[in-house]
């Protein structure tokens, strides 16, 4: 495996000459606005330029808050797992956190119903927000 | 009047009669001019600046992977020494497939290649973590698997990607981006599952042994294959032959095997073989659907869905198929509920299966094909 020198920062990379850009077309759309408020003081409506002057700052002020550094998602977060405990004899079931060393039929603290021995009987993950919203559509 | 007459709008967005208006048709003439000529090369620069980030997004999942695997070879295995240089050789693994030129005899050296390398896998899990038990040893085999998958996926997509820029073809460029999205979500998967191997939680793919495990639980179990348990059970009057993967840790075994053993111990008079799997799911169908069919559910390389065809073919044994549906990412991801609720669906179906195929007293087959992780018996 190669070296991996410099450790990549795990936000989202932003190309600095978009930046520019970006706020470029900030300056000059605030600047066309500035121009067209100062007509109106000088008694000239021309409606185009207020609608494209406004479009403008709208557009880049957009794209600089669609630039904002989000961190960025791997798919490395925790998820919430859970385990359900099953009692054989009386069919008491209790879901609790997963716990590290936890499988499946694997036995598990005494019923608190019967005393009897309990199990694992199954684990699994919590649906995070966007496979709930996937569901719901 | 003509004099008084509103200007009109053109006239007003790109006035013709000074030197602004002017200066607009020239850029626009420019435009037009370097879209013409250097059209395909913006193309492909905005396409590689595309892949550029998913490349990055690679890296970090690729380098967040290879850290997991030391921090968890580390904590279960106790090395003496640092495992990170064993690791790195580790994750430069190469497979190399058998010679398909003359086909003859190719799934037997199939097979012999898979096994030299789940044996090397292992023994080199050994010597990383010497102090982990075999189902930690299992689990450890699997969470490098997966860094092994997003090294060698990070170092494809760099490759074409610098091929195409250094190129400059449209052609390959275009078919990385094409497949980038599909790759990205296998790649996300396979960083998911390192939580899950990390912490030896049951998966998508484990829905079969899941099912063959509920069949079975509490039944004395005995190894009929590489790492395959069998347990007899009743169901609806019929001896069945219930196998999976040996739990919990991380395994598939020799399901195809432990087939041909079971019918050669019983001379082919078996009744029907049910094979229960997780399957792909298409867009649109919901996790945890279970459908049946008919075949050899047996994914991966094929050694094993030869086997069983061969020996179900000699005997004339009809192959039914009980499949429960899940996305690509789920097979690797830690168990859904829906697919938890699909093993207990595909139980019931199981049931109704051979009640309608065979009769009471015949011998049947079930099998729980998949990774057993997380799944006792």
């Amino acid at each position: 495996m190669e070296k991996t020198g410099k450790v990549p920062s795990s936000t989202k990379r932003i190309s600095s000459i978009f930046m520019i850009i970006t706020l470029i077309m900030l300056a000059l759309a605030l600047a066309s606005l500035f121009q067209v408020v100062e007509d109106i003081r000088g008694g000239k409506l021309n409606l185009a330029n207020i609608a494209i002057s406004l479009s403008a700052v709208a557009i880049s002020s957009y794209m600089l808050f669609q630039l904002r550094v989000k961190p960025l998602k791997l798919g490395f977060e925790t998820q919430e797992v859970l385990t359900t405990i099953q009692c054989q004899k009386c069919g008491y079931s209790n879901t609790r956190d997963f716990q590290k060393g936890d499988f499946i039929y694997k036995p598990a603290e005494t019923c608190p119903k019967c005393n009897e021995a309990t199990l694992i009987s199954s684990i699994y993950r919590k649906p995070d927000e966007k496979e709930k919203k996937q569901k719901r559509s | 009047m003509p004099g008084d007459a509103p200007p009109n709008l053109l006239q007003e967005l790109i006035p013709q009669d000074n030197i602004l208006g002017w200066i607009f048709q020239l850029v626009w003439i420019i435009v037009f001019v370097i879209f013409m000529f250097y059209g395909q090369r913006i193309q492909i620069t905005i396409m590689l600046k595309e892949i550029e980030g998913s490349l990055h997004k690679l890296k970090l999942m690729r380098d967040r992977g290879r850290e997991i695997a030391i921090s968890t070879i580390k904590e279960l295995g106790k090395p003496t020494e640092d495992p990170a240089a064993r690791i790195d050789r580790f994750l430069e693994h190469i497979d190399i497939g058998p010679v398909s030129l003359d086909p003859v005899g190719i799934i037997q050296r199939l097979e012999h290649i898979i096994d030299i390398r789940d044996l090397r896998f292992k023994d080199d899990v050994k010597l990383m973590a010497p102090q982990a038990d075999d189902t930690q040893t299992n689990n450890l085999t699997n969470v490098l698997e997966a860094a092994l998958a997003l090294n060698q996926v990070y170092k494809i997509v760099r490759h074409f990607y610098l091929q195409g820029k250094k190129t400059l073809s449209l052609y390959i460029v275009m078919q990385l981006q094409m497949i980038l999205p599909l790759v990205m979500k296998e790649c996300e998967a396979f960083a998911n599952a390192l939580r899950a191997f990390t912490y030896g939680q049951p998966i998508g793919d484990g829905a079969g042994p899941l099912v063959a495990a509920r069949l079975i639980s509490g039944k004395n179990t005995r190894e009929i294959a590489k790492d395959i348990v069998v347990a007899e059970a009743t169901i609806e009057g019929r001896k069945a032959y219930v196998l999976k993967a040996r739990g919990p840790g991380g395994n598939v075994g020799k399901p195809g095997e432990a087939i041909k053993q079971i019918l050669e111990e019983n001379g082919g008079n078996v009744a029907m073989v049910v094979l229960v799997d997780a399957a792909q799911k298409l867009e649109g169908e919901e996790p945890g659907d279970v459908a049946e069919g008919i075949g050899v559910a047996i994914g991966g390389p094929e050694v094993e869905k030869y086997k069983v065809e061969e020996i179900a073919t000699k005997y004339r044994v009809p192959l039914h198929a009980v499949l429960i549906k899940e996305d690509i990412g789920d097979v690797v991801s830690v168990m859904r509920k829906e697919i938890v609720d699909g093993a207990n669906n595909a139980i019931e179906r199981i049931r109704r299966l051979v009640q309608e195929k065979t009769k009471e007293g015949d011998t049947i087959i079930i099998a729980g094909i998949g990774n057993t992780m997380g799944v006792g018996q």
